[in-house]
């Protein structure tokens, strides 16, 4: 054996690794090599010294903070983001970013000036990324147990030749257009057909643009946004800037106010910029005891002549528009069932349960969204194959309008009014709400569990 | 219990899996802590870390060590705060907490460990991940090679030369 084979024992001998025979072999080898006698040694200080090392432990324990946070995380699994086109981008003034979210869960976009036919736009790079990639910051623990704090994922990001005006901008995924006023850059959407993506990084929260910098952190308080920006490390000049996109989701819980105030500060609590934007409310149910009923409820037991709206539903949600979440623009009707109001905004249509509690007066419960055919994350075109599936084997007879009542990261709760032939031969309608799981398989598509719970409603 | 039960009891509720947490923090800290050589980056890597596990603990499906598979989120962490470059790795001097003896009566032993935590820190990146692993939390080939995703042999190979090295930082220099 030569030295080499040795210091290959000597250090196995550290692991343990030896055979009684190697063992044998070597301690032979160093009792007449005096090199190989000293490394052995050495090597066995060194480990030693790894024995002696002081416990290092963390000053306090992070686990209170996340603990308001845990009965969440239960309930929902964190689920891979998608795997996005990333699309590098060079140009001259105004530039073009595209935006890989799934284009149906994006409504139509302002209209925006194109790019110059002298710009070049071209693809350098195409690189997925994933959820570690994406993950600016872990949240930090939310003082309101009901509300996970949201986090920013990045999307896509580009580098341009010039620094555009603006450090960052937020605005709504239906006002994509506004970014290039703000900063001269032009982001698009655009769809990705073959990735299955699932959550949407921007579901019920905003765009944030950035350029030279990164949001690092979260906070939420009421329709108050509080986003960290921090600076990247200088640029030699003719680098150019590196502009990112981010999502930020979760910024809206059913129930909540959809008018947020975005402000950007820097790490040392600087106001770069704030930005106002109205988003849309989220399919949930209502809290009786949120403070939105309780007004009506006091509102209404304090002086039921002065509140006499609240005897009817159609008038509840027109008197609480903002209270629900929508913007007082929002167009309201009223729909075949008097405990259903219909409100749209947006190019989204919701309908509005509520309840009449025993004294007379009627409280919102339940905010569902419309699923659109061609305009729904992959969970909800699942649930519109499923319908569509048990009408081609004629379990149904047909369905109406498919309403998303609750979505999870592991659950799609969904209202329907649903036909069916009795076994008489007439026809029987009712709604009924289905709730599916949602499994997401190892290559990150999503499927519906094969345990449907289905209730019927009337 | 087994590693899946251990789980699954973790999963089981709120208070349970806050439990698991608070068992799982200091080795998650430790490793944070000599891969950075930072408390700050450590503290970070700590939280951010502790957030993926008590998200994705729901995949575990006992396939290799419930162990490994938290240092796993914990390496794969601190390669991408590498990459995002928030990570600065400095010299372990900084954040020591003894629970142990008096450090005036192991003068000597303070100053090994000094050398020690330099060494730990000059090492390049890939080397620091396998001797943390061996010796810090005294894990198999087989453990490390499932953490870092390599073969066993790479295991080997990397921890020899890794070693090596260290050898030579410690000592400072005049072994190679």
């Amino acid at each position: 054996m030569t030295h080499d084979s040795f210091r290959e024992l000597i250090q196995r001998e550290l692991d343990g690794d030896l055979t009684a025979e190697e063992i044998e072999h070597l301690e032979a080898h160093t009792a007449s090599c005096e090199d190989c006698r000293r490394e052995r040694d050495d090597y066995r200080r060194l480990a030693a010294a790894f024995g002696n090392l002081s416990k290092v432990m963390p000053e306090k324990s992070f686990v209170p903070l996340m603990e308001p946070e845990l009965p969440q995380v239960l309930r929902k699994k964190k689920r891979r983001l998608p795997t996005f086109f990333w699309p590098v981008l060079t140009g001259a003034a105004a530039l073009a970013l595209t935006v890989g979210l799934y284009r149906n869960s994006l409504p139509p976009m302002n209209p925006s000036p194109s790019v110059g036919e002298n710009e070049s736009m071209q693809v350098l790079q195409v690189q997925p990324k994933t959820d570690e990639q994406t993950k600016a910051k872990a949240p930090v623990a939310s003082k309101d147990r009901e509300m996970q704090q949201p986090e920013p994922k990045l999307i896509t990001e580009g580098k341009v030749k010039e620094k555009p005006p603006v450090q960052v901008a937020a605005v709504t995924k239906n006002e994509l257009g506004k970014v290039q006023n703000q900063t001269g850059i032009k982001v698009e959407t655009r769809k990705v057909e073959a990735v299955q993506v699932t959550p949407e990084p921007t579901q019920n929260g905003v765009v944030v643009v950035t350029v030279d910098s990164q949001p690092t952190d979260v906070k939420v308080d009421g329709d108050n946004v509080t986003v960290i920006v921090a600076q990247d490390r200088p640029q030699a000049d003719g680098e150019g800037s590196d502009v990112r996109v981010y999502g930020i989701a979760g910024l809206v819980q059913p129930g909540d106010s959809g008018q947020k105030t975005i402000t950007f500060i820097d790490p040392e609590g600087n106001v770069i910029s704030t930005a106002q934007v109205d988003l849309l409310p989220v399919p949930g149910p209502l809290n009786p005891d949120s403070e939105l009923n309780r007004r009506i409820a006091d509102d209404y037991k304090a002086d039921p002549k002065g509140n006499a709206w609240a005897e009817d539903p159609y008038q509840v949600v027109v008197k609480n528009l903002s209270g629900l979440g929508f913007s007082e623009t929002a167009t309201v009707s009223q729909s075949n069932e008097l405990d259903h109001v219909t409100v749209t905004q947006d190019g989204a249509t919701y309908q509005i349960q509520l309840k009449q509690a025993a004294q007379g007066f009627w409280q919102p419960v339940q905010i569902a969204r419309l699923i659109l055919p061609h305009e729904s994350d992959p969970a909800e075109k699942k649930v519109i194959a499923y319908f569509a599936g048990l009408k081609a084997k004629g379990e149904l007879s047909d369905f109406g309008d498919l309403y998303l009542m609750e979505r999870t990261d592991d659950a799609i709760k969904v209202s329907a009014f649903v036909e069916r032939r009795d076994s008489s031969g007439s026809i029987q309608v009712n709604r009924k709400v289905f709730e599916f799981q949602i499994i997401e398989t190892l290559n990150g598509d999503i499927q519906l569990g094969d345990q449907v719970t289905v209730t019927t409603i009337n | 219990m087994q590693d899946k039960e251990i789980v699954t009891d973790a999963l089981s509720s709120p208070d349970a899996l806050s439990r698991f947490l608070r068992t799982v923090e200091p080795f998650i800290y430790q490793t944070a802590f000599y891969l950075t050589g930072k408390k700050a980056d450590a503290e970070d890597i700590t939280q951010e870390s502790l957030w993926k596990v008590c998200r994705s603990l729901g995949q575990y499906q006992g396939q290799g060590s419930l162990r490994g598979w938290i240092h796993r989120v914990v390496v794969n962490t601190f390669r991408e705060q590498l990459r995002k470059r928030k990570v600065t790795v400095v010299e372990l001097d900084e954040g020591l907490q003894s629970w142990e003896t008096p450090v005036e009566q192991q003068v000597e032993m303070k100053m090994t460990e000094e050398r020690l935590y330099q060494a730990i820190a000059a090492l390049p990146e890939n080397y620091r991940e396998v001797i943390v692993l061996r010796h810090v939390h005294e894990m198999s080939y087989q453990e490390i090679a499932e953490v870092l995703g390599l073969t066993e042999a790479q295991v080997k190979t990397r921890l020899f030369r890794g070693r090596e090295k260290l050898k030579s930082l410690f000592y400072g220099g005049d072994q190679e």
